[in-house]
C-alpha cells in the first residue's frame, strides 16, 4: 500500500472519483452536443452550485482546526473567496436566465468576483509564508516574482493595453475587463507559483498534498477569469464556452484539496 | 547518522519529505553546537521544541503531537 493509499480516506477517493467523472461527462456533453442542453443551466448554474459545494466542504475542513491554528485561518480565507466567486456565478446565472443575455460589464456579479480576488492572494501568500521555517523562501520568491513579472509584461502588451486603448466600448467596461487578466496574474497566479515552488521542496511530504490541489485549482479559476475577459472583450464569449469548465475544474480541485487536508491532518500513520 | 537523528528524520519524512526533515534535525543539532550524528537522548527536549516551532504554522496541533509521540515511541 502506498503512502497516499494509506492516508487518503475512502470518502475523499469517492468524491474525487465521482466528481471527476461528472465533470468530464458534463463538459463532454456540452462540447459534443452544444444545442442539446440548456447551456445556462449546465455551465452558469452548474458553476455556482459547484462553487457553493466547494465552499461548504472547505468550511468543514477549516472548522476541523482549533481556533488560533494557522490552517484554520488559511482555509477560512479560501472559503470566503470561493463563496464570493460562487455568489458572482449565481448572480451571473440569474441575470442570464432572466434577461437571456450576458450581464453588463461591470455588473453586480463583478462586485463578488473582485472581492474574491482581494481575499485569495491574502490566503495564498499566508500559505506560502507559513513554510518560511521549513524552506528558504528566497528562491521561491525570486522564481514566482520573475515569472509573474514576465507574464504581466507580455499580457500588458498583448491584451490589456490594446483593450484600454480601443474606443469601441465604454472606458469603465474596458477597465473592468482589463482588471481580470491583471488580477489573475498578479493576485492569483503569482502567489500560486510561489506556493508550488515552495512546496516542491517538500517532495512527497503529505503536508504539501492539499496545497498542490488548492493552488492548481486557484490557478485554474484565475486563468479562466483572464480568458473570459479576453473572450468577452472580443465578443467571443457565450455561456457554455470551454472557459466555464475551467472555473468548475478550479472549484473541484480546491474542494478535493480541502478533503485531502482533513485526511492528511487526521492520519496517525507516519510510515 | 546517529540513531536519534535517524528516528526523527524517519518520523518527519512522511509529512515534510526527506530533504526538509533532514534540514530540521540538522538545524537543531547545529543550534546545540554538535553534528547531527552526535544527537543523544538529552537532546530530545530541544528536538521536540524545534519540531513544534517549525511545524506549528503548517500542521494541526494534533498532527504535531502525533509526530512527537511517534518519535518518543521509537526512541523507547
Amino acid at each position: 500500500m502506498t503512502a497516499a493509499e494509506a492516508v487518503i480516506s475512502k470518502c475523499t477517493k469517492g468524491v474525487a472519483g465521482a466528481g471527476a467523472v461528472i465533470l468530464v461527462l458534463y463538459s463532454a456533453a456540452a462540447a459534443l452536443a452544444p444545442g442539446a442542453f440548456d447551456q445556462v443551466f449546465l455551465s452558469d448554474w452548474g458553476g455556482a452550485i459547484l462553487g457553493f459545494a466547494a465552499a461548504a466542504v472547505i468550511l468543514r475542513t477549516a472548522l476541523y482546526f482549533e481556533r488560533g491554528e494557522s490552517l484554520r485561518t488559511q482555509w477560512l480565507l479560501i472559503c470566503a473567496a470561493v463563496t464570493l466567486w460562487a455568489f458572482g456565478d449565481g448572480m451571473f446565472a440569474l441575470i442570464v436566465s432572466s434577461t437571456h443575455a450576458s450581464p453588463a460589464v461591470p455588473g453586480p456579479q463583478d462586485v463578488f468576483y473582485v472581492a474574491g480576488y482581494v481575499l485569495i492572494p491574502i490566503a495564498l501568500l499566508m500559505i506560502a509564508y507559513s513554510y518560511r521555517r521549513l524552506v528558504d523562501m528566497r528562491w521561491p520568491v525570486f522564481v514566482a516574482g520573475g515569472i509573474t513579472a514576465a507574464f504581466a509584461g507580455l499580457m500588458w502588451l498583448a491584451v490589456i493595453q490594446p483593450s484600454l486603448e480601443t474606443t469601441t466600448t465604454d472606458f469603465i467596461e474596458r477597465v473592468t475587463l482589463a482588471f481580470y487578466p491583471l488580477a489573475a496574474l498578479v493576485l492569483a497566479l503569482g502567489p500560486v507559483i510561489l506556493i508550488i515552488v515552495t512546496i516542491t521542496r517538500l517532495g512527497a511530504g503529505r503536508l504539501a498534498w492539499p496545497w498542490w490541489l488548492a493552488a492548481v485549482g486557484a490557478g485554474a479559476v484565475a486563468i479562466s477569469s483572464a480568458v473570459y475577459s479576453y473572450l468577452t472583450f472580443n465578443s467571443a464569449y457565450t455561456s457554455g464556452s470551454l472557459v466555464d469548465y475551467g472555473w468548475m475544474l478550479g472549484y473541484y480541485l480546491i474542494l478535493v484539496g480541502a478533503l485531502v487536508e482533513r485526511d492528511v491532518q487526521s492520519a496517525r500513520r507516519t510510515s | 547518522m546517529g540513531q536519534l537523528a535517524e528516528i526523527c528524520v524517519a518520523a518527519l519524512e512522511p509529512y515534510i519529505g526527506r530533504v526538509v526533515a533532514d534540514t530540521v534535525v540538522r538545524a537543531t543539532a547545529l543550534s546545540l553546537g554538535k553534528p547531527m550524528d552526535e544527537l543523544c537522548m538529552t537532546d530530545l527536549p530541544a528536538l521536540r521544541k524545534n519540531i513544534r516551532r517549525v511545524l506549528e504554522p503548517v500542521a494541526a496541533r494534533t498532527t504535531i503531537e502525533n509526530i512527537i509521540r511517534d518519535i518518543e515511541v521509537r526512541v523507547e
